[in-house]
């Protein structure tokens, strides 16, 4: 884990190991092993407090250090975005320290003000077209286009936090997309965050001591989805290209509600139908290691999902504006649902296979 | 001093260290002019050590991208009590 923070980040990164470590120390967050689905050793949820206190560390130490001049200071639109992940942080943090302390329906309103509010007094975070036809005609009326974005924007940031599932899953697809936010733009606050979540990334892979929690995964989709709401009001990507990158949550964001519905099944509900939980099961047959199979999960996921994306983007074999993205994306749509397709029948014939060896 | 207090400093120092690490970078480009030697030095081994192999080529980016995309223009620098009133060229503003 050390070696690999020096390998990429040097004494900096050494630096935000030694702070991730410090703070799993701690007894606050800590949840038992039997608490959660995949995760098979204890662990501390203080994950995207971790990620939180490295970051503002980074900032301070940047202000003071530096001539850096952060974008809040100097733009009204980066003051909304960040006001509006920091509400989604405290919000994500309250549930992360005491579970259950806020409502589920007390949150989901609470982001809908927050998102709305943030939308209507920043207009120009609107897309006005996303390059698919009959959306882009309920784009062209403001006060529509308002309201779809409101309610993608607190379903990305469910669907973010329902993906947080394994290790390194949702730190992978954060660490790619901040790195590809950074290439595009190469602004300091999407450098910080990508030195964060891939210190982070590091950490949760190879120790499993940290889960990113409802701070994180709040905190780190709030950012992604208005970073990428910006990016394409102002033609810099397309839509197509955000959908790829982060596929993963979106995805089984999708597919999960769809799948509940069909059972009868209220579609919030949590079970352990993701393609995470299957192919968590699929790897555990392999391993008998109780980090190795649930990092592998993760580290699988998001690079078959966002890591595809770099690629292409590395290679250039797309431009970022190219509306040929939403073929990629479609792509990956049909891999995840042939995919999940293949491990629950799979896992269906071995639990057929266990249960008639059991009653004989 | 306990055992939490000890990492979370020693931890937030050697952060520290690097941030100052790539702000000498920044004043080193300038101070040259934006010659390119410190942007294409990304394997210098102080420089390796200091901010590891990606953060040397972050570090540069953003030296470049500074130079070329965020240098403070000159209606900006009429917000009076604006601490960007002293940037110079090459430093990032966002």
């Amino acid at each position: 884990m050390a070696l690999l923070a020096l390998l990429s980040f040097g004494l900096t990164g050494l630096g935000a190991i030694v702070v991730m470590f410090a703070l799993s120390t701690l007894r606050a967050g800590r949840d038992s092993a039997a608490s959660h689905g995949i995760s098979s050793i204890n662990s501390s949820r203080l994950g995207g407090v971790a990620i939180v206190i490295t970051f503002i560390l980074f900032l301070i130490g940047m202000v003071l250090l530096s001539s850096y001049t952060p974008g809040v200071v100097r733009d009204v639109t980066f003051l909304h975005l960040w006001s509006t992940v920091f509400v989604c942080v405290i919000l994500g943090g309250a549930e992360d320290i005491k579970a259950d302390l806020l409502s589920p329906y007390f949150r989901l309103v609470v982001k809908l003000l927050v998102f709305g509010f943030f939308l209507w007094t920043t207009p120009n975070v609107v897309p006005s077209s996303i390059g698919v036809p009959g959306i882009d005609y309920l784009l062209s009326f403001p006060l529509i286009a308002w309201g779809l974005c409101t309610v993608f924007c607190v379903g990305f940031i469910n669907a973010f936090n329902m993906a947080d599932g394994a290790n390194g899953l949702i730190p992978g697809v954060a660490t790619i997309a901040f790195g590809l936010l950074f290439l595009e733009y190469g602004r300091p606050a999407e450098g910080v965050l990508f030195f964060v979540c891939l210190m982070f990334l590091i950490f949760n892979v190879v120790s499993g001591w940290f889960f990113l929690g409802d701070m994180g995964s709040y905190g780190l989709g709030a950012a992604l989805v208005c970073y990428g709401l910006l990016g394409v009001a102002e033609g810099d990507f397309s839509a197509g290209f955000m959908a790829c990158l982060l596929s993963y949550p979106c995805v089984d964001f999708v597919v999960s509600l769809v799948r509940r519905m069909r059972k009868g099944l209220s579609p919030f509900q949590a079970d352990n139908g993701h393609l995470h939980n299957r192919l968590y099961a699929f790897y555990s047959q392999s391993f008998k290691s109780r980090v190795t199979p649930n990092s592998l999960t993760g580290l699988t996921i998001s690079g078959a999902s966002s890591g595809v994306c770099l690629i292409v983007y590395a290679l250039d074999w797309i431009p970022v504006e190219s509306n040929a993205w939403f073929g990629v994306f479609g792509l990956q749509f049909a891999v995840y649902l042939i995919t999940l397709s293949r491990l629950r029948s799979s896992q269906m014939i071995e639990s057929a296979a266990m249960s008639g060896v059991s009653g004989q | 001093m306990n055992r939490f207090s000890l990492l979370l400093l020693v931890g937030m120092l050697l952060m520290l260290w690097g941030i100052s690490g790539v702000s000498k970078l920044s004043q080193a480009a300038i101070g040259s002019g934006f010659d390119g030697s410190v942007v294409s030095n990304v394997n210098a081994p102080g420089r390796l050590i200091l901010v590891g192999f990606i953060g040397s080529r972050v570090a540069s980016e953003l030296i470049e991208r500074g130079e070329s995309t965020v240098i403070i223009k000159d209606e900006d620098r009429s917000l009076a009590d604006d601490k960007t009133n002293g940037i110079k060229p090459g430093d990032v503003v966002n």
